[in-house]
């Protein structure tokens, strides 16, 4: 039995992204493993999903964060994966600079921090990560200051990421992006890479999975093409 | 003043003919002339805005404050709010420069609205919802909030609002110097739909007072207006129609004052018929089909919610005015069990959240035009009609394909 933990879902699935723990869920079943989803949890789960939500309730998600701190630190120093997207991803950061004047601390699971930016970018945002070219969407309003000696989850292939050059962070095995929705769902590549860490013995060649995968492919490549990026 | 530009504008009419042209070109030679006209009417102006239900809520409270004998000026649904409401206006102006009208009833878009608000001098205003949807468009509810708001401050006499939406209630405690009317559901009816009705933030309790959705049963529902309980039979099955026909009910009560005649009301409502995309059914080609627009992601679960269990014959098509379709996978898809066909330029997208969540898919055909020939030409389904589901884009592109009336 594997356990997705969901990490407040009713404020951070704004875009669909905390979508992404079904994802992962739902291919380890295909994969002939037992999982399930929750949004609480007193013993260690096995993959955390953490999404995006609009900027009205930033405070409110932090604070929840930082009721989990001690948890999360403690569930990837024992081998949890992570993936955050959008405000979920800054509020693991070492904060958010919301505007000149306001700062909102995080919890600093990944280096760098969110920045303000003048414009927000809504928009195609396709990745090249150690996993693959990832192809996504972005909508945020914000840019994050990655320190150069950090890793980030990959360089800007189309579209703003971190600041128009690199994309996200990862520390050990959380990774954080500015890729929102059920990413993991048009990029499996990426959620098998998460769940092969996790779970030994994974392997995603079930008949189901490769029909979705084929789906997820023609939608990449549907994509790529109108951005002129080659097919796959 | 206004009837010299009325007379400007009925003479672009035998010039240039319908369309939105004629609006344009009014509004920018005679700027004044879409306020002045929509503040001049006897009876007033009345704005219906909200994130959903607008176009459904502003056809029945036309209908009914014209069976209470009132003549009403209202406009069809377009993108640009204000040329559309223009070339309305010039369609109605007679050659002397008159308006056969006693009030106007607008829907409007709450960016459109907003935009326009600050000229207009509405008596009432109506507000259907606060959805968290449109963040394609406005980002996030909040600032939806701030639109509606702008407009809703504009009403001199009376704001009818959604008792059962929490962010409207915040809103309407700021009000000081107009009469709040409030519609809503029972406790029974929200029971009923585990879901919610799709409300950004639902209200902890229920209205105590105001125009209350008792029951609701497929497309027949049962409403208390002014102590009677109205039988009236909705233009299409759910919930969301019955609090669209609450809301009506409640704005023409406070329109029509004295002389509302609750029977006459049901009457109205129950006389009004399904319209393409909501609910109704058409004949073509030989079959019967049901077409379901889809407009936003609370709307989408509320129509799927809807629909009978174990159709067997489906076709969902998204198009490209569903700019990331990812905002769609909150809802669940996963009681329509079977699809036969997904299409759409967005049909890969689409079809990925349907597979995740069990739904089994026959057949993927992103041409549109391939896909409804092939779905029609299916022998008639076992169980119910046969059923498109799609957004705007793909809901136009099929009327053309299949020749039906725009
Ligand atoms: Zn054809």
């Amino acid at each position: 039995m594997i356990t997705v933990l969901c990490v407040m879902p009713e404020l951070l699935n704004v875009n669909g992204d905390a979508e992404n723990a079904s994802v992962l869920a739902q291919r380890a079943r295909w994969a002939g493993f037992d999982a399930r989803v929750v949004t609480e949890t007193t013993v260690r789960p096995d993959l955390v999903v953490v999404g995006s939500g609009v900027d009205a309730t930033l405070g409110q998600v932090a604070s929840g964060l930082r009721l989990m701190s001690n948890d999360l630190w403690g569930w990837l120093a024992d081998g949890s994966a992570l993936l955050a997207a959008g405000t979920g991803f800054e509020l693991l950061s070492a904060g958010v600079q919301v505007s000149a004047a306001e700062w909102i601390e995080g919890l600093a699971l990944f280096p760098g921090h969110a920045v303000s930016a003048n414009n927000r970018v809504s928009d195609d945002l396709v990745v090249d990560t150690p996993f693959g070219r990832l192809i996504g969407y972005e909508n945020h309003a914000r840019g994050y200051s990655l320190p150069p000696d950090a890793s980030a989850l990959g360089s800007v292939m189309v579209g703003r990421g971190n600041d128009g050059r690199s994309e996200g962070a990862s520390s050990g095995a959380a990774f954080g992006t500015h890729l929102t929705g059920p990413v993991l769902a048009k990029n499996p590549g990426f959620a098998d890479f998460l769940l092969a860490r996790v779970l030994p013995g994974y392997h995603p060649d079930a008949d189901r999975t490769r029909r979705v995968d084929h789906i997820a492919k023609a939608a990449r490549n549907q994509i790529a093409a109108r951005l002129s990026l080659r097919t796959e | 003043m206004v009837g010299r530009l009325v007379r400007v504008a009925a003479r672009l009419r035998k010039r240039g003919g319908g369309s939105a042209v004629p609006g344009l070109v009014v509004n920018s030679i005679a700027p004044g002339f879409l306020s002045a006209t929509l503040n001049g009417f006897r009876d007033g102006l009345v704005i219906v805005t909200g994130s959903s239900g607008k176009s459904t809520t502003t056809k029945m409270l036309v209908a009914v404050l014209e069976a209470h004998g009132m003549r009403v000026f209202t406009n069809p649904s377009t993108a640009n709010i204000a040329q559309g409401i223009t070339s309305a206006l010039i369609e109605r102006v007679s050659l002397v420069g008159t308006i056969d009208a006693d009030i106007a009833v607008l829907e409007m878009d709450e960016g459109h609205g907003a935009l326009i608000a600050q000229r207009l001098e509405p008596t009432t205003v109506v507000l259907t919802n606060v959805m968290t949807d449109q963040i394609d468009r406005f980002e996030n509810s909040e600032k939806v909030l701030a639109m509606l708001g702008t407009i809703a401050s504009r009403a001199s006499a009376r704001v009818v609002t959604n008792g059962d939406d929490a962010m409207l209630e915040e809103f309407a405690a700021t009000l000081t110097s107009v009469t709040i009317d409030r519609f809503g559901v029972s406790k029974r009816v929200l029971a009923a739909n585990p879901r919610g009705l799709g409300y950004a933030r639902q209200s902890g309790s229920r209205i105590v007072a105001g125009t209350v959705v008792a029951a609701v049963d497929g497309a027949s529902a049962v409403i208390d207006v002014l102590g009677s309980s109205l039988t009236v039979t909705l233009p299409s099955r759910g919930a969301h129609y019955a609090v669209d026909a609450a809301a009506a009910l409640s704005a023409s009560v406070g329109i029509v004052g004295a002389r509302f005649d609750a029977a006459t009301a049901a009457a109205a409502i129950s006389a009004m018929r399904p319209v393409f995309g909501r609910g109704e059914v058409v004949e073509v080609r030989g079959r019967r089909v049901e077409f379901v627009l889809v407009q936003n992601p609370a709307s989408f679960q509320l129509n799927v919610d809807q629909l009978p269990a174990g159709l067997d014959q489906v076709l969902v098509a998204m198009g490209s005015d569903v700019r990331d379709p990812s905002y769609l996978w909150p809802v669940d898809l996963s009681g329509l069990t079977r699809v036969t066909t997904v299409s759409g330029s967005k049909a890969y997208e689409i079809a990925l959240q349907l597979e995740y969540q069990d739904v089994v898919i026959d057949r993927i055909q992103p041409d549109l035009g391939i896909a409804i020939d092939d779905f029609l030409a299916l022998p008639d389904p076992s169980v119910g009609v046969k059923t498109v589901i799609f957004s705007a884009d793909c809901m136009r592109r099929i009327r053309t394909h299949l020749g039906l009336a725009q």
